[in-house]
This record gives C-alpha cells, structure tokens and sequence, in this order.
C-alpha cells in the first residue's frame, strides 16, 4: 500500500486546493505551457524542426546568413545552417544536460542535507562544513577553474556544474529536515521502533519534496542559464553541436547587421528561464496554500 | 441608560472569494462599562473571529465579506477602516493566548512600552513614556518595573510577560478590552493571576471586558453574562449564576456534561455534534439586547 | 499484589550545558501497577516530560534507574520494550505525517516489529481503525482531512498497532474540544480494560485526573512531592502544593466549588461534600 515512489505519493496527496490555486495564476500556466512546448520540441525534435541536417557543421551554402524570411523563419547563420532547427536542437541539449546535472546533484545534496539534519552532532558538523566549503567559492569562478584544467567537452561541462550546484540542495534539504525533526511525527516513528532509514527516507523525505522540486523546476533554467554562460566564454560544448550560448557568443560578432544570430538564440534562452521560472513559482505558491 | 461600548449586532462573516465560507450566521452580543462579559464556545464556533472583527483587524486582510453592525465605543467598526484603527491600542485594548510571542523578542520592554504610549500620545518625551510605564507596570504588581522595562521578553517568565502584556493593553486607558483565551498558553496557576488582574480593572476603572474562552470553568468564575457560541450561532445568553444552575440549551448542557468534574463522577456518554445543538437560541430573563427591548 | 509493571528507583535527571546544571528530576520514587492509569502532574518545569522521555528511552537517566517488568531499561530486549512502551502525543496534528496516508501510519508498527504477514496487514490495520471508532475506509485518506479527535484516533490505533503493555499518554486531550475530550477519554478508558494496558497519563489538568486516573503523582520542580489513589488524594491533599493546585481549577458546578473551598482551607472535607 505504501510502495509508490515519493513523487508519485506526493501527487496523490498534495490537497485539490494546492492545484486549484496553480491554475488560478496565470503566469503559473504560462510558464506550464511554455515548458511543455519546449519539452515537446525537444523530444520530437527530428520531426517537427524543418531542416534536422543542418545539425552538423554544414548547410545550406545558397543561403548563407540569410535574413529571416519564409523558407528559414529566423534566417541562417554563416554556414547557411537554419537557425530555428539549430535553437530547436540547442534547447534539446540544454534539457539533456539540465537533467544530467540536476539528476545527480539532487540526490547527493538530498542526502547529504537528510543526514546531517537528521542525525545532527558531529556528522552535522563535518558534512555541513564541506558543503559550506563549496558554497563558499562563486559557482562560475569554481566551473571555470575546473574546465580550465579539464578538456572544454559536453561531459567535462556537465560535471563542473553538478559540482557546484549539490550544495544547494544539500543546505535546503538539511533546513527542511532541521525543521521536520521536531515534528511529533518523527518522534512517534521513533518510539515506534522505525529504522533511521525509514525515518529519513520514508517519513522527512516526502516533506521536503514540495522544496525540492520546486527548486529543482527553478534550476532547470539557472542551469540551462550557468551552461550557456559556460559555453559564451568558450569553455563549453564546442562546435559543431548547437550550443544556446555559443550560438549567441558566435552571433555577436556580427552584429548589429546580422542581429537575427544573435536575437534569437538570446531570446531562447530567455524563454526557457522564463518558462521554468514562472512554473517554479507557481509550483511553490501551490505548495504554500496547501500548507 | 447609556449606549454599550461595544454592541454587535446580527454580524455575519463569510470568508474567501471563490469557495466561500460562512463562519459568522448572525452574532448579537453587547458589553457595557464595567461589565464582564464571556463568549465562550470550541474551536471553529466563531469566538475568535468575532474579537477580531470588533478590533477591526480581520477587514484588514481582505478577503472576507462582513455584514451587520458593530458599535465599539459609538464608532461603526463593521467595515473596518481608519476610524476604528485610531481607536485601536488607544480606546481598544486586546490580550492574546500567548504573551511572549505577542511581545518582539528583539527589543527591550521599554521601546515597546514607549510606542504604545505615543500611539495615543505622539508627542509624548522619552521621560514622561517611562514614567508612565512604571506605574503601569506597578498597577500589575510587578515587583521592580525598572528592571522590567530594561529587560527583553524572553528574559521574563510567561506570568511577568503577561502582566506586562496586560499593562502595555491598559496603559492608556482603554474603554473597551478584549481578552482571547488569556494565558492559556501558560500554568492554571498563572492563568488565575490574569483573571485577577482584568477583574480588579473593570471594578476600579469601569472597563468593558469581553473574555473569549472555550474554557466554562473559567468564564464561571470570571464573567457577569455568558453567551455560548456554536458553529457561528449565539445558542443561550444568561446571566453566569443563570447558565451554570439553569443551562436550558441541549449543547451548553452537554459541555457542562461533558466537563470533568474534581468531585468526581464518570464521563457521560455524549455525542460530539448533535442537530439539537442547533436549535435556536435561548435568552434568559433579563437578558435581551438592548435593541430588542424597544419596540 | 502483582509485580509492579513500571518502577523508578532513585530516578534522577540532570542536564548540563555550557557549564550551567538544571536539574529536572530529583531522587524519584514510584511503582505503578499493571492496568492502572497513573497520572504523573505538575505545572511547566515539574519534570513531568523529562520522566515521560526516561521511560520512553529517548534520554538516559543520570541517577537511579527503571525497570519495567523487573528488568532495568533501557535493556538488552532494546527493541522488546520499545514495542511494549508506546506514546500517544499532545499534537494530534503534529504526530501525524501530513504526507502519509492514515494506514500508512497505522501499518508502519507493523511492519517494523514484524507483526502479522504481510497480506494480513492491511487487514489488521482496518480492525485497529474501527477499534478507536473510526472506519477502515480512513485508512486511505490523509491526516490533514481529519478532525482533531479523529487525529488522536489515529494516533492512538497506531499506538496499539505495536501491541504494547504501557502507553505513555502525553497531555493526550488538552489539544481538543470538551465533548470530543470526553469522547477520547472514553475511548481510552475503554481500551484500558478491554486491552488490560497500563497508562501513564502525564497532564496539567487535575479535573481529567479526577476522571480518569486510579493513582496520581504530583510533582513539583523536579520533586515528588504527593503520591496516591486518586479518591484519597482529592479527598484530602496532604501536601499544600497538591492543594493549591487543586484550589486553582476552574470548576462548574456548586458541588466542585464546595469540594474546592474546603481543599483550599486545608481541612478534610465534610462527608458527601463530591
């Protein structure tokens, strides 16, 4: 009866009036639907995108740099590749590595925060005291430093942002359970005998999902936002793959005359912060009415 | 004789926009110079609410939807506004449950003692404010009203807290005090003190008090008049001595019941909710508002 | 007469922090007999929660001991007696996970101790529902659907679901409402004798004593100061302590506050005065 997983339990027992109040906001639901759609673009990106082959280093070399107009709807960049297609495939990979990153620095700093909060004393100490370190160096400085020793790749990205973005989660879920811990709740599991397993996992976790996946809906676009800035300064995906931020920092070369290699992809990465922003938002306001 | 100084009448309350509640179906109760007065009842009958809308604080929040009338000393408070928040802390005066949290932990008695003062006072000097808060506190019996006003909450016990708490709420004069649940938060032993305490003000000073309570063995010892609340309803109004020897509604019958007993004697068999602890309400002999009494 | 299931021997507790020693429980002395409840009083600071945590096993003791069925706690059988001691909190909202269904609650006993397979779980968990007077359907339905004595059902199903021998029952009615107090005391009253269970009943309110208890304890900033059968004591309080505790309760009847004013003069009351 209880075997579902937290996320799923959480559904089934987050109240009516916490989804009612979501849908009565509607920047929640614009941020809901701008998502969708771009989850939506990604997945079937072969499909929907008008010209997939120009994913890779060549185009179409008729059109170079062309305007936007009815054939390429945001123009095409100097190799004549169709910048729609590009963005489409350029938001794919964000998502690919948002969900990468957030799927291994969620549960690290998830655990790290339970048991450290729960268990308090010494292994409070030294677990908080590290993550306190790595809280303590500025997430683009700690990123650069280790893409400056590591070759610039996709995978190497990837890492040096999950390493500066557990801590995060580890001091959110460590406040939540400090909290949780003085509920009766807790106690009650502990006279009943319960294992401190149960007691972390299956009675404090589910109270701190509410925090967790708000954050984690807000950090899809910081990420997206940390690997484009990554990327900007060349330390990230590199060429040929379509890369948000390497779009933008190619683009500007040529602007102000050719504004469209840069606009668009800048706007892209505008929208989907945005998106992920207002459905985070909304998520936590969600959360709060249910109370 | 002269109007009450506070005078409720028919006040209904209904809460939120979209799902909406009804809390309020009705209220009359009236209280008048000198007088005690208790509105006793459980949690959810609307006790609460009915205090905070005679402070006029509930209208504040938006989101609720009041009708009715509500007189606090000759000021129409029903839908709140300015009037009746310059009547706040100057002619109205509340106490809650829990003393310490209604003090702000991160400044000395003294400064809040001295805003309070200056709400009726602007102009009020740092000497006068202190002056006045020292006979304040000393009024309350507390033993060195200098070390109180230097000390912070925290560091006072929850009976000095109260009793601070209290003078802060009389200190300028107030016609009318509400009382909610006073000292519930704390010891029987304290909660006794605070009772002393508001029954001395209204026999020296002629203060109005409404004393909010679930609790009847309280408002027995307290109260001059009771009105029992339930679910939003005035259900039985009756003098105190009237009520505890001659409760005529079925639900203040089965509280009494319900209430164990120091001289012993078993639990009855009681529901928790009846259709008879609806039904309408019952005033005693000499009991009507004072509206009602004209033709 | 029987082995007493609960006894404190010289039982003391003292916390020591930053150099400053506060001592909540001093050199105490009790033994309780089985099926009896046994009401342990006191005002804020009495100790009277640090004892419930003492035999809860959540603190040790720093003098003296416990013994529970004449073995010394906490023992060897650790997970034994954590079954055989339960707890019913103050907070029937708190004590409840707002994330897990009721059942949840009510099963986890359960399955921690191992009781009843697997398939009959859900079973049992239905039967411990109705027993407080709930319904088997609850068990799917969240805590914060609940009622506040419907909460205090819950907790106390859950509290049985381990099959305990005592139930340290933690200000368990001061939370509710008169009519559902006295519905819950009822309950628990009843499950006492069905159930033969031993309670320890840790409150502030000498009326629900007077109700409920078969001994009371009262204590005073860490100190025993009166102890007995419940009719005895509130016949005739030896200690002024008790008796300005007593004098202190808000009462609604005449013949209370009679029993009262002669308790506050000091005197024994007149015969047929309760």
């Amino acid at each position: 009866m209880d075997r579902s997983l937290p996320l799923a339990r959480l559904f089934r027992l987050a109240s009516s009036k916490a989804w009612a109040t979501f849908f009565a906001n509607p920047l929640s639901v614009l941020g809901l639907i701008i998502v969708l759609v771009i989850l939506v673009l990604s997945v079937f990106a072969g499909v929907l995108t008008p010209y997939p082959e120009h994913v890779g280093p060549v185009g179409d070399f008729s059109a170079m740099n062309a305007p936007p107009d009815g054939a390429y709807w945001f123009g095409t960049d100097t190799m004549g590749r169709d910048l729609l297609t590009r963005i489409v495939y350029g938001y794919q990979l964000a998502l690919i590595m948002a969900a990468v990153v957030l799927s291994i620095a969620t549960p690290v700093g998830v655990v790290v925060g339970l048991v450290a909060g729960y268990k308090g004393g010494w292994v409070d100490y030294a677990l908080m005291r590290i993550t306190d370190i790595f809280l303590a160096v500025p997430p683009l400085v700690l990123a650069m430093a280790i893409m400056g020793f590591l070759q610039p790749t996709l995978m190497n990205g990837m890492l040096a942002i999950t390493a500066m973005w557990w801590p995060w989660y580890a001091r959110l879920v460590y406040n939540v359970t400090r909290a949780e811990t003085q509920e009766g709740y807790v106690l009650a599991a502990e006279t009943v005998g319960a294992s401190t397993a149960h007691i972390v996992f299956r009675e404090i976790l589910p109270n701190c999902m509410p925090s967790i996946v708000t954050k984690m809906t807000l950090d899809v676009g910081f990420v997206i936002l940390m690997a484009s800035s990554l990327s900007f300064l060349g330390l990230g995906v590199q060429p040929p793959t379509p890369d948000l931020g390497s779009m933008v920092a190619e683009g500007a070369k040529y602007m102000p005359s050719s504004w469209w290699l840069t606009v668009w992809p800048a706007v892209a990465i505008l929208v989907v912060v945005l998106g992920f922003n207002l459905l985070g938002d909304g998520l936590r306001e969600a959360f709060e009415a249910e109370g | 004789m002269t109007e009450p100084v506070l005078a409720i009448r028919d006040l209904e309350l209904t809460f939120g926009r979209w799902r909406r509640s009804k809390v309020l179906h009705g209220v009359s109760l009236h209280v008048r110079a000198g007088e005690k007065v208790a509105l006793v009842g459980e949690s959810g009958s609307g006790k609460s609410v009915t205090a905070r809308l005679a402070m006029g604080l509930l209208q504040e929040t938006g989101n609720v939807d009041v009708a009715g009338s509500i007189r606090v000393d000759g000021v129409e408070a029903a839908a709140g506004g300015r009037q009746i928040r310059r009547l706040r802390g100057r002619r109205v005066a509340m106490i809650f449950q829990d003393p310490t949290s209604a003090l702000n932990p991160a400044f000395r008695i003294r400064g809040q003692f001295r805003e309070v003062l200056r709400t009726a006072e602007p102009g009020l000097s740092d000497r006068e404010a202190d002056a006045r808060a020292e006979a304040a506190l000393a009024e309350v019996s507390i033993p060195d009203p200098a070390r109180a006003l230097n000390s912070y909450a925290f560091q006072l016990s929850g009976g000095m807290n109260q009793r601070v708490m209290i003078a802060m709420a009389l200190a300028n004069r107030p016609s009318l005090l509400i009382a909610d649940e006073p000292g519930t938060a704390l010891d029987v032993t304290v909660q006794a003190q605070t009772l002393e305490l508001m029954r001395d003000l209204a026999a020296t000073r002629g203060t109005a008090v409404l004393l909010i309570s679930h609790n009847l063995g309280v408002v027995r010892e307290f109260a001059d008049r009771v009105y029992v609340i339930y679910r939003g309803r005035i259900v039985e109004h009756a003098r105190t001595a009237q009520l505890f020897s001659d409760p005529r509604h079925p639900y203040t019958r089965a509280l009494l019941a319900a209430i164990p007993k120091i001289s012993g004697g078993g639990l009855p068999d009681l529901p928790e909710r009846s259709p008879d602890f609806e039904n309408p309400r019952i005033v005693h002999e000499g009991c009507a508002e004072p509206w009602e009494l004209r033709p | 007469m029987s082995e007493p299931i609960l006894e404190f021997d010289n039982l003391g507790k003292t916390f020591e922090a930053d150099g400053s020693r506060v001592v909540a429980l001093d050199d105490v002395s009790l033994a309780f007999e089985r099926r009896g409840c046994h009401a342990i009083v006191g005002e804020s600071g009495s100790g009277k929660t640090t004892l419930a945590n003492l035999v809860l096993g959540l603190i040790r003791p720093t003098g003296g001991g416990i013994r529970f069925n004449g073995v010394p706690l906490p023992g060897e059988r650790g997970i034994e007696h954590r079954r055989a001691i339960q707890l019913v909190q103050q907070n029937p909202l708190s004590a409840l996970n707002p994330r897990r269904s009721v059942g949840a609650s009510v099963r986890l006993p359960l399955d921690v101790h191992g009781i009843g397979t697997s398939s009959e779980r859900p079973a049992r968990v239905a039967a411990l529902l109705e027993e407080v007077g709930l319904e088997a359907a609850h068990a799917r339905r969240s805590p914060r659907g609940l009622s506040g004595g419907q909460r205090q059902r819950v907790a106390i199903a859950r509290a049985l679901a381990c099959e305990p021998e005592l139930i340290v029952l933690d200000e368990p009615t001061s939370a509710l409402d008169v009519l559902v107090q006295a519905r819950v005391l009822q309950l628990l009253e009843h499950l006492r004798r069905e159930r033969g269970l031993t309670y320890l009943f840790i409150t502030h309110d000498l009326a629900v004593v007077r109700a409920v208890a078969t001994t009371v304890s009262v204590f005073q900033r860490g100190r025993l100061v009166e102890s007995g059968g419940v009719e005895e004591i509130f016949a005739a309080p030896r200690n002024d302590y008790t008796r300005q505790l007593i004098g202190a309760v808000p009462v609604v009847t005449e013949a209370e506050a009679r029993l009262r004013e002669t308790i506050r003069a000091g005197a024994p009351p007149t015969p047929g005065a309760g």
